[in-house]
């Protein structure tokens, strides 16, 4: 588990509506959650470019920004629902905005359906029965959260194994583990790892 | 060791699967078997969605156009005063040094919400009407201190209370709407307690908690969910010049402002 952050009196950034720099993406999340204004400008601050980004892949500008906005109000009305057990808050985010990007598409595809019925076919129906929209991109912004939310030593070793291409023995190598310690704590990680990435679709 | 069947056959271990299922290569014999064994071709799929994140690219992260988190903001109530119209006297007195010393905890600082672009001044001269008949509509009793709990009252110190009656005052009598406001202080949180009745929710929406000053200032405290609600009061908000207390039928139609639609409204008196 994270540390508890601190916010002593006089760490905040500037001006009485900053979260304390010490706040890690953990920390925002428990203040979104506790229901404390600092910590939904703070989640806005740090994870809004990415829904943007994330949205912006399947919508327009604007739609685009309609789905930023309904994203974070909805963290802020469901705050309760998000459980740090279950998910990284940068991974709740993601798996709401899921949802409301599904939500833009499915409206775009009924309002086609009034106003060029001519343009559909028959299997368009399946849209708005499709799963969420789900993609490898989405998934690699919950799977660096999750990453992050590893203890330490795991974090250094998936990362050595994931991004750096390490086989197991060089892991080893490089960290002055044994590689029996260093495999049981890639195959427990990735475990986890996959577990908390198959659980968005309980997001919201 | 791998695991392997009475027949002789070989299945891929634990590490061999993940392995496959992020995509790295396979020793022949493995991948052979891969192509034969289904049951081991079900546990590499398990792992391609991670092997798949892995891989992907970065989402560019996009700035969302300005203005964004001013509509959030507004939607939510939360802080839109000291982002979109700082004012100094919105401020309470209440900065960063008395803030939470350790970790998040609900003391946000309140920010006052000023509607821009909604038929404001009606509600505003309401609450300068309340105010006024505030004084005869007021009860002056401090239940919760007064109301012989001393253990309680140790550690719960009802500061101020209210009745709450609809605002045009013609409804009387115990069936019509009506209710209370009590703030009590406990452990250093401020919370408003609402006892209400005879109010219903519009079909499409909700009641909402407010309070108002004077000026047309008004700090949303939230959904009131059935009869007995209680929410937090912004840490650091002057009572005294927030002293309405205001319940609103609210539409769901996403305008985080005040509808207009008081059903119950009372002025708090007693220590605040």
């Amino acid at each position: 588990m994270s540390p508890r952050p601190e916010s002593p009196a006089g760490t905040e950034r500037s001006g009485d509506w900053t979260a304390p720099a010490t706040w890690d993406d953990a920390a925002v999340g428990r203040a979104v959650r506790a229901g404390d204004e600092r910590g939904l400008r703070e989640a806005y601050e740090r994870f809004a470019p990415l829904v943007n980004g994330l949205a912006r892949r399947r919508l327009g500008e604007q739609d685009a920004q309609d789905v930023v906005q309904a994203v974070f109000v909805a963290a802020w009305r469901s705050r309760e629902r998000f459980d740090p057990e279950r998910s990284s808050f940068a991974a709740w985010l993601v798996g709401i905005t899921r949802h409301r990007v599904a939500d833009a598409l499915a409206q775009r595809y009924r309002a086609e359906v009034v106003t060029e019925p001519a343009r559909l076919h028959g299997g368009d129906a399946a849209v708005l029965h499709e799963p969420l929209p789900q993609d490898a991109a989405a998934d690699r912004v919950v799977l660096l959260a999750e990453i992050d939310e590893l203890g330490e030593p795991q974090r250094t070793l998936v990362r050595l194994a994931f991004f750096d291409d390490l086989t197991h023995a060089q892991v080893a190598a490089r960290t002055g583990l044994p590689l029996g310690t260093v495999k049981s704590h890639l195959r427990r990680s990735l475990h986890r790892l996959r577990t908390r990435l198959e659980a968005d679709r309980a997001a919201l | 060791m791998p695991p392997s069947e009475p027949n002789g056959v070989r299945h891929l271990d634990e590490d061999e699967a993940v392995l496959a299922g992020l995509g790295e290569p396979l020793g022949a014999a493995a991948h052979q078997h891969l192509a034969d064994c289904a049951r081991c071709r079900a546990e590499v799929t398990g792992w391609a969605r991670l092997g798949a994140a892995r891989v992907a690219e970065d989402v560019e992260a996009l700035a969302p156009p300005a203005g964004t988190w001013d509509r959030i903001a507004r939607e939510t109530g939360v802080g839109a005063a000291t982002l979109t119209a700082p004012a100094p006297e919105a401020v309470p007195a209440s900065g960063p040094a008395s803030g939470p010393t350790s970790g998040p905890v609900p003391a946000g600082h309140p920010r006052v919400r000023r509607p821009a672009d909604r038929a404001w001044p009606a509600v505003a001269a309401a609450a300068v009407v309340g105010l006024l008949v505030g004084g005869g509509a007021g009860v002056l009793g401090t239940r919760l201190s007064s109301a012989g709990e001393p253990a309680a009252a140790a550690r719960t110190v009802a500061v101020s209370s209210a009745t709450l009656r609809p605002p045009g005052g013609t409804t009387e009598g115990a069936d019509g709407p009506g209710g209370s406001a009590e703030v009590a202080e406990e452990d250093g949180t401020v919370r408003l307690h609402l006892r209400v009745h005879g109010v219903v929710a519009p079909e499409d929406g909700y009641l909402e908690a407010w309070l108002l000053d004077a000026d047309g200032g008004m700090v949303s405290l939230g959904t009131v969910a059935g009869d007995d609600t209680t929410v937090t009061v912004p840490t650091g908000l002057d009572l005294t010049r927030f002293a309405v207390v205001d319940v609103s039928r609210e539409p769901l139609d996403g305008d985080p402002g005040h509808s207009s639609d008081s059903v119950l409204r009372g002025t708090l008196s007693g220590r605040v």
